[in-house]
């Protein structure tokens, strides 16, 4: 039996359902919804599984009749212990450098999509952001600074739009990965990077490898991409193709044709600009 | 005894785990299924594309009822479905996966409210009106607390039991049975002033 009560709040649920209907979302926005959720649980990973502790091991170290050789087990562990933390203190980064990349726009707007919300975020002329991995920085009106930790940037032109891949701190070491899908930019690294460092930009035909230098890298409307070294040496891989590109040599990297190492025209785009590029960044 | 009732008028259309009588120190009474729950752990994307189907217009309509307008209820719904992919390793399936979905909208139209500082005082007005809906009662609704028109709409809209409203919005049981009490006698007098028919 239906109680007045029941009957008024039935009456309420229905009042509201009706008189407050139900909201239909874009279908733009739902693509954008659905795009953000593919990226997103793309880095919910399967967790490893617990490897069985060694029990024969524990019980050599611990349980041998003459009290066994626990305290050579413990010491031994505390030494290597302190081993791995002084290695990892000499290894990591100078004080200071920031844990995420930094945008900073100059002479003109500049659109960062987020990669984990899908937001937009418009900056303006020296405004500043910091990046994660999988944002998109597409440098419209103005070029952007991408600083990712102590020495190490990358330099967007106007029109450039490019993708951070991946950005890091493993095994001892810093990994940037950044994909330039059109446009010019410049990078330069200034410290010499270790073995577990890894430095990468790519387009969408090429990937290059640095260990501490400045090149120039354009991702052309053609499909094809020009790598310019200013100082130190590129490695730069197209399919199974690799060539390094010392500095003052340049490679014009077109898919499908093998890739060839030449010099630098004096007269060419790249003078002036190189010249730009040292007063950026105050280079004598 | 009218606080009494209310637990045992839970089932609203299609909303899972409706509530029944419970002390005052509310738990949400349904659990998420483990299978489910195991499946979004692993990335599986087919049981994400579940839960965006199932819960993601839901959501929007709700997101939509609490924000200015439809890109900030878009944009809320895009940051609470990358909440729950991030925390869903540690969400230990207590309550329902609704409950769980609500809540993490709940504070993410909160951390918009808190973002936006120099227009929170709209928070206790209505926002621009959604689309196809009864403009004087819509009014009428308007001239309530935020906290009422938060409740009702969990209760009323939604569907959600009682506890269920309580684990969403922060709130004790009673609370919240206080709450949804006051707001209704609140609602009825702001419809009555407008001569709205029952």
């Amino acid at each position: 039996m239906t109680s007045d009560f029941d009957k008024a709040d039935a009456q309420l649920r229905d009042r509201f359902r009706t008189r407050l209907p139900d909201q239909v979302m874009s279908a733009e926005a739902s693509v954008r919804l659905h795009a953000t959720m593919r990226r997103a649980t793309a880095d919910l990973k399967p967790q490893p599984r617990e490897t069985p502790a060694h029990g024969w091991l524990w019980r050599w170290l611990l349980g041998a009749p003459d009290g066994g050789l626990a305290p050579l087990a413990i010491g031994m562990t505390a030494a290597g212990l302190a081993l791995c933390v002084a290695v990892s203190w000499l290894l990591s980064p100078p004080p200071g450098a920031p844990a995420q990349a930094v945008a900073l726009a100059q002479g003109g707007a500049v659109v960062v999509t987020r990669h984990d919300s899908g937001s937009v975020n418009r900056l303006l002329d020296r405004a500043t952001t910091r990046l994660e991995a999988g944002d998109e920085i597409d440098a419209q009106s103005g070029s952007v600074v991408i600083s990712y930790f102590s020495g190490q940037s990358t330099t967007l032109m106007p029109g450039a739009r490019a993708r951070l891949l991946s950005l890091s701190r493993d095994d001892g070491g810093t990994q940037v990965e950044l994909r330039i899908e059109q446009g010019r930019s410049v990078s330069q690294v200034d410290r010499r990077l270790g073995a577990a460092d890894r430095f990468s930009i790519s387009s969408p035909n090429v990937a290059t490898t640095v260990k501490g230098t400045e090149f120039v890298l354009e991702s052309q409307p053609d499909g094809g991409t020009l790598v310019a070294t200013l100082r130190g040496v590129v490695s730069v891989r197209q399919g199974d193709d690799q060539v390094d590109v010392p500095a003052g040599q340049q490679v014009q990297a077109v898919p499908g044709k093998p890739m060839q190492v030449e010099s630098q025209l004096q007269t060419s785009w790249l003078a002036p600009f190189y010249r730009w590029f040292k007063d950026l960044f105050h280079i004598p | 005894m009218q606080n009494d009732k209310l637990d045992d008028r839970q089932s609203a259309s299609g909303m899972p785990a409706l509530g029944r009588r419970k002390p005052a120190a509310a738990t949400a009474t349904a659990r998420a299924d483990s299978g489910t729950l195991q499946r979004l752990r692993e990335g599986d994307q087919r049981a994400w594309d579940d839960i965006m189907s199932e819960w993601g217009p839901r959501l929007y309509t709700y997101l939509r009822y609490r924000l200015p307008n439809t890109e900030d209820a878009e944009d809320v719904l895009n940051e609470t479905m990358v909440a729950a992919v991030r925390s869903v390793r540690t969400f230990d399936g207590g309550v329902s996966l609704a409950t769980w979905l609500y809540t993490l909208a709940h504070h993410k139209s909160a951390d918009f409210w808190r973002r936006n500082r120099s227009t929170v005082e709209l928070s206790e007005q209505l926002p621009a009106a959604p689309l196809g809906l009864d403009l004087e009662f819509y009014e009428a609704f308007g001239t309530l607390p935020e906290a009422s028109r938060h409740a009702l709409l969990l209760r009323y809209r939604d569907g959600f039991g009682v506890e269920e409203v309580a684990h969403i919005i922060g709130r004790t049981y009673k609370a919240t049975e206080s709450l949804l009490s006051r707001s209704r006698a609140l609602l009825r007098a702001a419809t009555e002033a407008k001569g709205i028919p029952e």
